[in-house]
């Protein structure tokens, strides 16, 4: 099969996936305690004319799983209606809210790789010396500090006691120079943890390429060492830290939840924490939607890589 | 809208026919004066001259206007409650008439901003763009992140002696922040010049220190247990007051709200001066802290 085909029977498996997704997120709303309609009219009296017209205007006068294809119609051509908290148009919120996210959570996961795979092959190759101790407690460490905890302490070294950062983002484009600046405090919290993980891995994995018999090949026929660890083993010895590496990138939209809260970051993770307090059904969709999809292009990258590092993998 | 920061910024924008002062006393606003003519009939007579952020000059047909749409929307019972109609003298002469006698109507005036044409016809979306005749337009919005308001170059305030016109600052930028940590953090680093939501642990040490001025005032907000009294053994009246003298308001004073607050034996507050004289808080405490 080529990767042309694998990728389109990839993404034509990812739509029951995503169907999936949205069925569970809606019925969980559904099962939910309180009435929407109660928090769309700020718990007040209305007439029961009016109470049945906002019901009728968000379809909740229908059973659920019709107000879930109708949800699904809409949804399939963009169409995520107006938030019946702000009146905004919901597509229009999401636009400006997944950018700051996936900015905040692509360049943690780049700070985890940076730190991390280097970290680890210190780590493997120095065994038992005192630089991989050192690793070891410092990913320890890491994997350890819960995020909200390194955050808030950041936060108040460096942007309260040093001044060096703004405490809140500044007035500037999302891609700007004042904005990357801003953006250091943030991808550190949310990627100190990723970084200790793939360290970790890799350098256990590394740990055991080392004693394949083709390192001692390789090293007998008179390769440099470092030809040797990068060349050979290090590549092999990425594949459990790609699939790591994928899954991290979803967990650090989770993570995005706690940063963005702590560092006042316009991304979906407050979005979505606001809009479950709110009961605000299309918001809460249609955000899960987008990070659902967002998920499944990112694993189908992953085994896309797969194929680049290993080359007796094919699809 | 009803997020903390979105009210805070559309009351910058928008104005009522009636504001409410520091004390509690009702202020004419839009409406310069107004007469009961009857036990359910208002006369108010409107500010000359007053013109809306998009160059429309308020009449008598806004205030019926502003009324009207609320019928049949999510908010409608700010209106439904007590309006009935209104019948437009002149304009800058509307009567309004309510459907029963309505004892805080001046008050109810306070929040019930009065909207340009534009949007009571539905040409013009107040979500997106908040029109109205305050101190400051709307200039810019991002979602989670902040509110920006410009002076309104023609807003119709003289200005007397406690309040300057034209508001001295002209841009106001209001950043939503949601962790009180990084509120406060936000405060002592310059980034905002003011906060009324740093942690109440914080306030003392903000309190102490000369650069920052601390401004408290009481909140009518309390706490509250609610009993089913439909179940055993919460029916028993006895029961209840038992229940009551368990709680220790003192320490949760103390330890959850750090001194900042009363305790409160009554859903009362002491901003009501009058429900809250001395006869009336020794017949509650009799009532309700008798130790036995």
């Amino acid at each position: 099969m080529s990767l042309g085909r694998y990728v389109l029977t990839r993404l034509l498996v990812a739509v029951p996936v995503l169907l999936g997704v949205t069925v569970l997120t809606f019925s969980f709303l559904h099962a939910l305690p309180g009435d929407p309609v109660d928090a769309i009219i700020g718990y007040q009296s209305v007439s029961p004319e009016t109470e049945a017209s906002i019901r009728a205007e968000y379809h909740l006068d229908r059973p659920v799983w019709e107000q879930y294809l109708l949800w699904l119609r809409d949804a399939l051509t963009l169409e995520f209606g107006r938030s019946p908290v702000t009146g905004r148009s919901v597509a229009a919120t999401i636009g400006r809210r997944l950018p700051a996210t996936l900015a905040l959570g692509g360049a943690a996961w780049l700070l985890a790789l940076a730190i991390g795979i280097p970290a680890g092959i210190v780590a493997a190759v120095k065994r038992g010396e005192p630089a991989d101790e050192l690793s070891r407690v410092a990913a320890l460490a890491g994997i350890a500090t819960p995020n909200f905890w390194l955050g808030l302490v950041l936060l108040l070294v460096f942007s309260v006691r040093l001044g060096w950062f703004r405490v809140i983002p500044p007035d500037a484009p999302l891609a700007s120079l004042a904005m990357a600046k801003f953006m250091l405090l943030p991808t550190v919290t949310l990627g100190t943890a990723s970084a200790a993980l793939v360290t970790r891995l890799l350098r256990s994995s590394m740990l055991r390429e080392l004693e394949a018999g083709y390192v001692r090949t390789a090293r007998a026929k008179g390769l440099r060492e470092r030809t040797v660890i990068l060349k050979h083993v290090l590549r092999n010895s990425l594949l459990p830290v790609v699939t790591v590496a994928g899954l991290q990138l979803a967990f650090l939209v989770d993570g995005a939840v706690v940063v963005e809260q702590i560092f006042s970051w316009p991304g979906m993770g407050r979005l979505m924490v606001q809009s479950i307090l709110q009961r605000n059904y299309p918001v809460i969709q249609a955000a899960v939607l987008v990070i659902g999809v967002s998920i499944v292009l990112v694993n189908l990258l992953v085994d896309i890589v797969y194929a680049v590092l290993d080359p007796r993998i094919r699809y | 809208m009803n997020d903390t920061a979105s009210s805070r910024a559309t009351q910058l924008v928008y104005e009522g026919l009636t504001g409410v002062d520091f004390d509690g006393t009702v202020r004419p606003v839009l409406a310069e004066d107004w007469t009961q003519l009857d036990p359910t009939t208002y006369r108010v007579s409107l500010r000359e001259g007053v013109r809306f952020h998009n160059g429309e000059e308020l009449t008598a047909a806004h205030v019926a206007g502003s009324f009207e749409r609320y019928e049949g929307e999510a908010r409608e019972s700010d209106v439904t409650d007590w309006y009935d109609g209104s019948e437009i003298v002149d304009d800058y002469t509307i009567d309004v008439r309510c459907w029963r006698e309505y004892g805080p109507f001046e008050q109810r005036l306070f929040d019930l901003p009065i909207v340009p044409m534009a949007a009571i016809d539905g040409d013009l979306d107040l979500a997106s763009r908040p029109v109205g005749t305050g101190p400051y337009r709307f200039d810019d919005y991002q979602s989670g992140d902040h509110w920006r308001l410009t002076r309104f170059a023609d807003y119709w305030f003289d200005g007397d002696e406690t309040v300057p016109a034209p508001a001295p600052i002209e841009t106001v930028t209001l950043e939503i922040i949601t962790e009180a940590a990084a509120r406060q953090g936000a405060l002592e680093a310059g980034d905002i010049d003011f906060s009324d939501g740093v942690p109440s642990a914080s306030l003392a040490d903000l309190e102490r220190d000369a650069a920052y001025g601390v401004d408290r005032h009481v909140g009518g907000g309390f706490d509250l247990v609610i009993y089913p009294l439909y179940r055993e053994p919460f029916s028993n009246a006895q029961v209840r007051r038992g229940c009551n003298m368990l709680i220790p308001r003192e320490t949760i004073v103390e330890n959850v709200y750090h001194g900042l607050g009363q305790p409160a034996y009554t859903p009362i507050s002491p901003l009501l001066e009058t429900y809250a004289d001395e006869e009336f808080r020794e017949r509650i405490a009799d009532e309700y802290v008798r130790p036995d």
